[in-house]
């Protein structure tokens, strides 16, 4: 495994950052999606609904809506982390020369990648 | 007369009042937490692996750091959490069901009651105005009127009850869980609560087969997300669900093994995560390997069918299958033998992708799967000085027997999970040979149509005849290549084996030997098929573990014929003239291979004795080296070229 280093602040193997931004966008869609994917949990947040008695029927619906609204926020954590590691791959890349400011440019046009690997040089190293 | 009337009191019953809720939609919910929990069970398990990212270091990487540990224990506690909110949920469930069952009973009791008091009314309307003889004035049935009124209040009262008990219970369950989640995590997880029910793996395969099929999907998705490592190895599920849980499985040993520093793992993780790592390389090969079906021009199929790493003391279990265990008409399980563990898996995977295409290739029309099977605990086949290992199991069939019973309970569920009758071909190689016999004498009648015994040093103790094996007459096929050595351990003739085993163990080359009948002796009543080496004479130590590993060999006899077999396809299986070939030298080659040994122990022991020359102290191995060569000497009458025994 190789790591990359720009400056005395900043080391980083590419490899293991293109693995962990695939992987947190993959985090962020199973959480996201998971949450609003939930059919029967999903229902249960209206209040009208008559899944439950009408003595849970409150209880439930305000649970439901607030476990729905943890999940996706964990979802928007797992993309800050994506973003994180996908900032700083760049940072490295664009500081290895030419070819580094070639992938910035591929991996801003994939702004919102989610499977391709960042660049050339991250595909290689994922090989 | 109408005095009476006007003291008769009537009590009418309260009608039940409306229950709303669904047991089904309620326990929807709580499959729907489960299966969220797994979903953060799965972000946990990543930000502690993967998501590391363990080489950035400088102050972005600190931030980073900190931003997956908080969001690892926050994803850990919200997983836990949901489980547990979860299985409250379905214990809700369940009290609402009971609850709605209560309901109609007594709902059927009001309106009884009410028709009982109708009559009552009636009753004393007709005798107040004499259409009714006067007796009716004071009916029995008025007063066990008033004592069935009263009961059925009691019970609605308690009914009444309970529904308020069950509904501030899991109101307050969701309360407590919706205040927790407002808090940021500590590391104090609550335990799960009880995960769904699954089937002992003692249930017979047609009962779980049954189980399954009356799940809900819901259900079903939520037992594969959260307990995988219950479904995966269940006999009388359907493949493709087992193969899914244990790539459920397999891909969470593999990222939280790795997870954890090498320098930390213990003596298991090492062995688990070794085991993990085999079973995905066996995976890997066979699909690589299998490559796309011709018919359909789609990836052929693979399958996890079995995968444990822990059990044998961390030899582990594994099963993989080329084809569709679930649909293809022909299977057969592949069972190899000495020094087998889950770390063979990708060879075994090679010799199965072989038989796979070769069977396919012989039979285009007809869809076969393969599998390999490595699912009992094999002898490991080497020394370790210990005098303690698996090594020791070679001597006798015992842990074949136990193979047996583990392999007839794989083809029970192989078969008990499908509605129809597949076509199913057991092939025991080496001591594998030994255990696909006891497996297939152990298995329920009809359960496997062809047993296929290559390179078999022995059909198993009390086996003496085809015939004891409980396979239909005339299914049970043996390939023995004549230049194979192990295959003279079998019980035939008149060889010292005994002496041979022992020789053979003291130059630390450990073989089956006490292992019963040899499948190929004439007297047996086996069908013999063609499986000669395609070099036809003994070759020495190099060359006699060829001898014995070739049969799987693509282009060989052996393979073609193995192949026809699992296709059904008897009039296309060479047979080949009892246990004679007439090819070779002498009434079988033993004297020829045996002299190849002799040849090389003798090569050993006199480089051996130049190199102890020089080191005195090693005198106990120096003894060692001439206890195997003098045993070797004792079954073949003592050394000669091998060259005399060759045919002209």
């Amino acid at each position: 495994m190789t790591s990359h280093a720009i400056s005395s602040t900043l080391r980083l193997s590419l490899s293991e950052a293109a693995t962990a931004a695939r992987g947190w966008d993959d985090q962020h869609l199973f959480l996201a999606g998971g949450a609003d994917s939930l059919a029967a949990l999903d229902a249960v947040s209206d209040p009208a609904s008559a899944i439950f008695t009408e003595g849970a029927r409150a209880p439930a619906a305000r649970f439901a809506s607030r476990w729905r609204d943890e999940v996706r926020a964990l979802g928007r954590r797992a993309e800050s982390a994506a973003d994180g590691v996908r900032e700083a791959a760049r940072a490295v890349v664009g500081a290895d020369g030419d070819g580094g400011a070639a992938c910035t440019r591929a991996t801003t046009d994939l702004e919102r990648l989610l499977r391709p690997a960042l660049c050339p040089v991250l595909l290689e190293e994922t090989r | 007369m109408t005095g009476a009337l006007a003291t008769r009191t009537l009590r009418l019953p309260t009608p039940m009042p409306e229950l709303t809720g669904s047991p089904t939609r309620v326990a929807d919910v709580g499959n729907d937490l489960l299966a969220l929990s797994a979903i953060l069970d799965d972000a946990a398990t990543f930000a502690a692996g993967a998501g590391r990212c363990p080489s950035w270091q400088g102050a972005a990487g600190e931030g980073y750091h900190r931003l997956v540990t908080r969001l690892r224990r926050r994803a850990d506690a919200l997983s836990a959490a949901s489980r547990d909110i979860g299985g409250k949920v379905l214990g809700h469930a369940e009290v609402l069901a009971a609850l709605h069952r209560r309901h109609r009973d007594l709902d059927h009791r009001f309106s009884a009651l009410v028709g009982r008091a109708a009559d009552e009314l009636t009753g004393t309307l007709q005798v107040a105005t004499g259409a009714a003889p006067a007796w009716r004035e004071a009916p029995p049935g008025a007063d066990l009127l008033a004592s069935l009124v009263d009961d059925y209040e009691a019970d609605r009262a308690r009914w009444i009850a309970d529904l308020r008990e069950a509904e501030e219970t899991v109101a307050q369950a969701f309360a407590r869980a919706a205040s927790e989640a407002g808090r940021e995590p500590n590391d104090d997880v609550p335990s799960p609560v009880r995960p769904p029910h699954v089937p002992d793996p003692e249930t017979p395969p047609g009962r779980v087969r049954d189980w399954w099929s009356a799940l809900t999907p819901s259900l079903r998705r939520t037992l594969l997300t959260v307990s995988p490592e219950l479904l995966g190895n269940l006999d009388g599920l359907p493949a493709a669900v087992r193969d899914r849980a244990n790539r459920i499985r397999l891909a969470r040993d593999v990222a939280e093994l790795e997870a954890i520093p090498t320098t930390e793992r213990t003596r298991e993780e090492v062995l688990r995560l070794a085991n993990a790592l085999a079973a995905l390389r066996a995976l890997r090969l066979t699909a690589r390997r299998a490559g796309t079906d011709p018919a359909t021009g789609e990836p052929t199929p693979t399958q996890l069918y079995v995968y444990d790493p822990d059990s044998f003391d961390g030899d582990g279990r594994v099963a993989v299958a080329i084809g569709d265990l679930d649909h293809d008409r022909n299977l057969a399980v592949t069972v190899p033998g000495l020094g087998t563990d889950m770390g063979s898996a990708p060879d075994q995977a090679i010799k199965a992708v072989d038989l796979y295409e070769e069977a396919n290739a012989h039979d285009p029309g007809t869809t076969t799967a393969t599998m390999f099977w490595i699912g009992y605990d094999a002898p490991d086949g080497s020394a370790d000085g210990t005098g303690d290992g698996d090594a020791a199991g070679v001597v006798d069939d015992g842990m074949a027997q136990d193979g047996g019973r583990r392999l007839a309970d794989l083809v029970d569920g192989l078969t008990g999970m499908r509605h129809d009758d597949p076509h199913v071909t057991v092939v025991g190689h080496s001591y594998g040979s030994t255990t696909a016999a006891d497996g297939a004498a152990l298995a329920p009648p009809g359960r496997i149509d062809d047993l296929v015994l290559v390179g078999s040093p022995g059909a198993g103790d009390g086996h003496d005849d085809a015939g004891d094996l409980g396979v239909d007459h005339g299914h049970v096929f043996v390939g023995r290549n004549s230049a194979d050595p192990v295959t003279e351990l079998g019980g035939h003739g008149g060889w010292d084996l005994d002496s041979l085993g022992d020789g053979l163990d003291h130059l630390g080359v450990h073989v089956p030997h006490g292992l019963g009948t040899d499948p190929a002796s004439d007297d047996f009543g086996a069908t013999r098929f063609q499986a000669e080496s395609p070099t036809r004479e003994a070759a020495g130590l190099d060359g006699w573990r060829q001898d014995h590993l070739g049969y799987f060999d693509p282009g060989s006899d052996s393979l073609a014929n193995m192949a026809s077999i699992v296709d059904g396809d008897y009039d296309d299986v060479a047979t080949a003239p009892g246990v004679h070939d007439p090819a070779l030298p002498g009434p079988t080659t033993l004297p020829s291979a045996l002299g190849h040994l002799v040849h090389d122990a003798d090569r050993l022991g006199q480089d051996a004795d130049d190199w102890l020359h020089g080191h005195p102290d090693w005198t106990d191995a120096a003894d060692l080296v001439r206890t195997g060569k003098d045993a070797l000497d004792g079954v073949v009458g003592g050394p000669h070229d091998p060259e005399s025994d060759r045919a002209p």
